[in-house]
């Protein structure tokens, strides 16, 4: 297993390096002067020049790329042009709450997602099955921020002009936590947040749920059909057991790899989603960054997402070798 | 097929000439005549409603009034020349005698969801371009005082309200489907040519080539693809034709790993093997013995991918990457209202609708074509 996990790991360091390359060549072949925020008619060629040198950017490409690799695997992204402290710093504040969206939507991707496939596995062909499959199809062609926009429209606005609507179900349109998080308890804190997650979560979550369903569903009908399944009803178990305990555990195995699947999918629509939600997540850095030109944060922030879809891809592989033996096997011997 | 000759003949014509599709109708074949009913009254239904807007294309001289104008008098032929022609003497073909593609359509013809979805997208692809007959506002030009023709809601003067500058919603809808379909359908064509090369040239030649063009391929994908798309176009100026060529560059590399999977196995068959034995070079056993036979995991990716990048591309813009401001597109549109989403609900609402229901369409076609072209799902 160590050995495994360490061949893996190997196999991530080319990756790595790869995605620096390509990070440093779109910054390379881009048209425009990196300088050309400083240049202002009372700044002094001279003064430019300097700051070029200090930069590093008279150098001869090779050397530049060198430079580039070093300072970024070293950790140190550079300096944001516009908020001028390193873009490290920002992204740690920023890391964090773009996680605790994907985490919550992946939970619930997860969740929702299996139900649904077990529902219609169990049900097949029944009317439930087909409505469910039309319904999924519909949320799977969903744009998320459009969804977004949608839930924060009805459930945020128009619910407040229900009387009956009960308090609960009314959601913050945006932000991360209320006026006075500060104030709250421990307690308070933590449903004021989660109160904040929920419509979020569901925009950025709900087309993969669907196509967790999906998957779920036929991988669910694929094991069904099998002889173990047919033995445990034979010995009289109730059908919850057979489903939920003999089927459902081989039926789970193949939807471990999407996990690492969806990530980049969901990396995607966190910058959409914290964009309509104002979350301050990565998103909606590398959005900001964007419309204030400030390219060095942009670089970064690309880079950052990258590196994370590769670290979640190889904690999905791992994890689908802990589960599941014959894989570990078989990659060992190759 | 049924010898309808001289008498017979000369009944359908007349049943034809009345209303397209009549004969089939008759003939019990009931869809395609119900389609061609469909297309023959809708055009007629355009050229009727829409006569002035017909004229104006004389007079106004701009190219899209040409192109619908071109489309109506296709249509038009269309439906009758079909009408008259469908369904004789064909559809009689032995199993024996018919192709693959043949066998393939009779397949997705018999998918019902598969259908629904394919006269969707004709039907959208249709108003994309008769689009100036359709409405009678212009996408971007105020007509009126601003603070009087601001925010109206959905009425029947503008069937989905008008925005914040007080442009017809339901116009900017039909002229924005022109930007998200068709850079949708030019970044998947340049993105399933690059895919499918890259993938079959990396399994025919494996080793080093492979191993090379691989890594790139995980390098890419390891890029959330949106990321990857602001970052390169925010550094390049948005415009059209930056967008459709950087969504062509980056989304290819899920075509290359699926064929070249295909690949990798038809290298071993012996119709290769006989072709490398009589000496073919590389080049002409990728494009003519290699590629033909990859084509059917090819189209389904390239319909599955369209309803995809008509995603993306909505995202972009609604990001403010792509099309620039005053050009329609589904994705601006719904930037424009999302300032004013509670008082002007419907300026967000109707192009997301759109969205989906264009993207549902692809994606009905993409499933129903897997199911038709895998002869494995066949048996």
């Amino acid at each position: 297993m160590t050995a495994y996990i360490f061949r893996r790991l190997l196999q991530a360091i080319p990756l790595v390096f790869g995605i620096l390359t390509l990070v440093f060549v779109i910054l390379q072949v881009a048209p425009g002067d990196p300088m050309a925020i400083y240049m202002h008619p009372s700044v002094a060629p001279e003064v430019l020049e300097q700051m070029r040198e200090n930069y590093g950017l008279d150098q001869p490409v090779h050397i530049q790329y060198v430079r580039w690799l070093k300072s970024f695997l070293s950790g140190d992204l550079g300096t944001s042009l516009t908020q001028n402290r390193p873009i490290a710093a920002i992204l740690a504040e920023r890391i964090p709450n773009t996680l605790l969206l994907s985490g919550t939507s992946l939970l619930l991707i997860f969740a929702i997602g299996i139900a649904i496939g077990i529902v219609q596995a169990v049900r097949q062909h029944s009317k439930l099955d087909h409505a469910l499959t039309l319904g999924a199809l519909f949320i799977y062609s969903m744009p998320s921020f459009w969804l977004g926009l949608m839930l924060i429209l009805i459930l945020a606005y128009r619910v407040h002009w229900v009387e009956w609507w009960p308090e609960a179900l009314k959601f913050p349109p945006s932000g991360m936590d209320s006026v006075n998080y500060d104030l709250l308890s421990t307690w308070g804190k933590f449903t004021d947040r989660l109160d904040h997650l929920v419509l979020p979560s569901i925009a950025l979550g709900v087309s993969s749920a669907a196509s967790v369903a999906r998957y779920t569903r036929s991988s669910m009908l694929e094991v069904i059909r099998q002889d173990y399944i047919r033995t445990a009803r034979a010995k009289g178990l109730p059908e919850r057991t057979v489903i939920l305990k003999h089927a459902l555990k081989n039926a789970l195995l193949p939807i471990i790899t999407l996990l690492g699947l969806y990530l980049p999918f969901l990396f995607s629509g966190a910058v959409l989603v914290e964009v309509v939600f104002a979350w301050p997540g990565m998103g909606r850095a590398i959005y900001d960054a964007i419309q204030q030109r400030d390219y060095p944060t942009v670089m970064a922030t690309t880079f950052v997402f990258a590196v994370m879809v590769v670290i979640a891809n190889l904690i999905a592989d791992i994890l689908y070798a802990v589960v599941d033996p014959r894989i570990r096997y078989e990659r060992e011997r190759r | 097929m049924s010898a309808s000759g001289g008498n017979g003949s000369r009944k359908r014509l007349s049943a034809a000439a009345l209303l397209p599709g009549l004969p089939q109708l008759l003939r019990g074949q009931r869809r395609a005549g119900l389609s061609l009913v469909a297309l023959a009254l809708s055009m007629l239904a355009v050229l009727v409603f829409g006569f002035d807007r017909v004229l104006a294309t004389f007079t106004v001289g701009r190219i899209d009034y040409w192109v619908a104008f071109l489309t109506l008098l296709a249509g038009l032929a269309a439906a009758w020349w079909l009408g008259v022609s469908w369904g004789r003497g064909s559809s009689e073909d032995s199993a024996a005698g018919a192709s693959q593609w043949a066998i393939a359509w009779r397949e997705f013809e018999k998918n019902r969801p598969a259908m629904l979805g394919l006269y969707l997208m004709v039907a959208l692809y249709l108003v994309t371009l008769l689009a100036p007959y359709l409405t009678s506002y212009e996408p971007s030009v105020i007509v009126d005082d601003i603070m009087r023709v601001r925010h109206l809601a959905p009425s029947q003067d503008h069937l989905m309200g008008t925005d914040k500058y007080g442009r017809d919603v339901y116009t900017r809808i039909l002229y924005g489907a022109r930007i998200s379909l068709s850079i949708g359908f030019i970044a998947v064509g340049i993105s399933i040519a690059l895919g499918t090369l890259v993938g079959a040239v990396s399994g025919y030649f494996g080793g080093v080539v492979d191993a090379v063009l691989m890594r790139f391929v995980d390098t890419l994908i390891s890029f959330p693809r949106l990321v990857l798309l602001i970052t390169v176009i925010a550094l390049f100026q948005p415009s059209i034709l930056v967008v459709v060529v950087v969504l062509g560059l980056t989304l290819w590399p899920s075509t290359a790993r699926i064929v070249r999977g295909e690949v990798l196995s038809l290298r071993e068959r012996e119709f290769i093997e006989a072709a490398r034995a009589l000496g073919l070079g590389s080049p002409r056993i990728i494009l003519r013995h290699i590629i033909p036979n990859v084509l059917g995991p090819v189209i389904v990716a390239a319909t599955l991918g369209l309803g995809n990048i008509i995603l993306i591309e909505a995202g972009l813009s609604f990001l403010g990457l792509s099309a620039p401001p005053p050009t329609p597109s589904w994705g601006n549109i719904i930037t424009d209202g999302r300032e004013y989403l509670v008082e002007a609900w419907w300026v967000s609402t109707f192009p997301g609708l759109a969205i989906v229901f264009t993207v549902v369409s692809f994606n009905l076609i993409g499933d129903g074509l897997r199911d038709a072209l895998d002869p494995r799902l066949r048996v």
